[in-house]
């Protein structure tokens, strides 16, 4: 091994994956070759053999079988015509709430978030149908899309999440204890969302133009069509919480019930079974081979004991627990503007997770806290997804409404945050009080 | 260049149906895990199989969709700075990425098919106590490899001649 401080092959390995990604490299190969050429300049091609594995153990996991099984489902849903029954059904239960039609944008996303695990797909299926008809009701613009890109970031937050599985894989955490601590903290995002909503709307009533609400029988009759949502949420969530299922086990079961709905809804065709099919597959693919990547570098650096090192260097500052964890959050904010949350993730936590541990913090509380400042880094620019995602939507209009209508969100983000850094129980209790299983 | 278009256009098709046979994979995956989750609740008997199998699944997912994901422009850049290069820039940059991804698509293969033939050799079987051969699932990893290489080394000698005609083009261009 090439007698290096630890310090100085940390820069280089690190410093070469951010050339490699600032070149346009595909994250999972600029991960993958620059682990395979660590291991050959600093372990003299000693550790090559966890290449091999990497591929193997990455690929062969029924616990990372929950993405795509997941990612699925939501596909399946997403062509069922749900997601039109979803913000009905949703605009219904808001009925006369200050805000109108913004407040539905977060309390759609909420629950769509409990079908999907993604915040792009919730963001987009929200914004599409919401978009329309806000401007035909004349809402205020930059709030829209802001409330729509901030209220897609819930996608990650509220169970079943993609985040969590990759973070709960990487760190050998219950995904299950994940998803179910991500419940609270969502919830409660989500009412800071919609109270930032109703203070804006209070001041400047413009905002939001009042429109005439629906009579009860029909809101009812709205609501109740949201069925299939309820039916699969409590599948998913009740099974996992009650102990019934895995993960991958409810993603399976919420997938089989949505083909079913697909079918039964007459909309399950040839082709829109092939397009979900080939989307989850691309998804999948893109996704693993990024854990595959990562699990390379991670490796070497594990064999070059690099995170034990810098741990114990960390902790010989001897400076305050919450000062430590304070600089991994302005570090995550910092990387959120430049790289996107998957690669943020497997990039930071080989390193970062030591640390945590070390300080005494609750691993499970940290996978929430993690998500959190991966949804900001979504609506961060110039890499925030959502942004992207939602000017997709009117690409006519400037980058510049939609950035600046999710600030104020952002400000939300920060305050749940610190809420959650406070009292980490309500991340916490929930998952301590479940059935193993 | 019609050769290379028409090598390009073939692989294209292998790729396109290399995501199909991981789609149907997918299928199976979830059909499998319900059923034995409906085995566990109504006969009180699940089975480690689905679990194994939907392992198995997953590398087919994974290894026989990479080829398609790479067509379809499914992996995740960081594109924000190359943007700023020229568009020429652009194009050469391009090009060196594909051939870093190819040389680690085939190293990663290579890895892939020692894990595959050391198996083979000695008849390796899973570790869950039902002593399945893994040997036929660890060949898809080298499998799908090879149609991910096959697919950018034709991307990458299309790509270079077209930067090396629009190259000749411009001075050609200039100089009138």
């Amino acid at each position: 091994m090439i007698d290096l401080h630890w310090a100085t092959v940390t820069t280089i390995i690190f410093g070469m994956i951010f050339v490699f990604l600032g070149a346009g490299l595909p994250v999972a190969v600029a991960l993958g070759s620059v682990g395979i050429a660590s291991t050959f300049f600093f372990l003299q091609g000693k550790g090559m053999g966890i290449i091999g594995y990497a591929a193997w153990d990455m690929s062969n996991s029924f616990i990372l079988g929950a993405v795509p099984l997941f990612i699925f489902m939501g596909q399946l849903l997403l062509h069922s015509g749900i997601s039109q029954r979803l913000y009905e059904g949703s605009t219904a239960m808001m009925g006369k709430a200050k805000g109108g039609l913004l407040q539905t944008n977060i309390f759609a996303c909420a629950i769509f978030a409990t079908i999907s695990g993604s915040s792009v797909a919730t963001a987009a299926t929200v914004g599409y149908m919401a978009v329309p008809e806000m401007e035909k009701r004349g809402y205020d613009r930059r709030m829209t899309m802001g409330s729509l890109a901030a209220g897609g970031t819930l996608g990650i937050l509220i169970p079943p999440s993609t985040s969590m599985i990759i973070y709960g894989v990487m760190v050998e955490q219950s995904i299950g204890q994940l998803f179910i601590a991500g419940i609270l903290p969502g919830i409660m995002l989500a009412f800071l969302f919609m109270a930032y909503i109703w203070m804006a709307v209070a001041r400047r009533p413009e905002l939001a133009p009042v429109f005439e609400i629906m009579a009860w029988r029909d809101r009812l009759a709205k609501i109740i069509l949201m069925w299939p949502i309820f039916l699969i949420m409590s599948v998913v969530l009740v099974g996992i919480y009650a102990g019934f299922v895995t993960p991958a086990e409810s993603a399976a079961v919420g997938a089989s019930i949505a083909l079913a709905l697909a079918l039964a809804f007459r909309k399950l065709t040839w082709d829109m079974l092939w397009s979900s099919l080939l989307d989850t597959v691309r998804s999948t693919s893109m996704l693993l081979f990024i854990m595959i990547g990562a699990s390379i570098v991670s490796g070497t650096l594990g064999l070059m004991r690099i995170p034990d090192q810098m741990t114990s260097w960390v902790v010989s500052l001897q400076m305050p627990p919450v000062l430590i964890l304070l600089a991994i959050y302005a570090l995550y904010l910092f990387l959120g503007c430049f790289i996107d949350a998957v690669s943020m993730v497997v990039l930071t936590i080989p390193v970062v997770f030591p640390i945590i541990v070390k300080l005494g913090y609750d691993p499970i509380w940290f996978g929430v806290v993690l998500v959190i400042l991966i949804e900001m880094a979504m609506i961060t620019p110039p890499v925030g997804l959502n942004l992207f995602t939602i000017h997709g939507i009117r690409p006519e209009r400037p980058l510049s409404d939609v950035i600046k209508g999710s600030m104020p969100f952002l400000v939300m983000m920060f305050v749940a945050l610190a809420i959650l850094t406070v009292f980490p129980a309500i991340a916490i209790w929930l998952p301590s009080t479940m059935r193993p299983v | 260049m019609k050769l290379l278009h028409r090598l390009l256009a073939g692989a294209e098709w292998l790729s396109v149906r290399a995501g199909y046979i991981a789609s149907v994979a997918l299928l199976i995956m979830t059909i499998g895990v319900t059923l034995d989750v409906f085995a566990r609740f109504l006969l009180g008997a699940g089975s480690k199989m689905a679990i194994e199998m939907s392992g198995y699944a997953l590398v087919a997912i994974v290894f026989l969709g990479l080829a398609y994901t790479h067509k379809t422009n499914g992996h995740i850049e960081i594109n924000f700075l190359i943007k700023r290069l020229s568009v020429r820039a652009q194009r050469w940059c391009r090009v060196f990425n594909s051939i870093v991804f190819l040389a680690y698509t085939m190293l990663l293969g290579y890895f892939g098919w020692k894990s595959f033939w050391t198996s083979f050799q000695f008849n390796t079987t899973s570790r869950t106590g039902l002593d399945v051969l893994i040997w036929p699932y660890q060949l898809v990893i080298p499998l799908g490899l090879l149609i991910t290489s096959v697919l950018l080394t034709t991307s990458i000698c299309v790509d270079i001649a077209r930067n090396i005609r629009h190259a000749t083009d411009e001075s050609a261009e200039a100089a009138s």
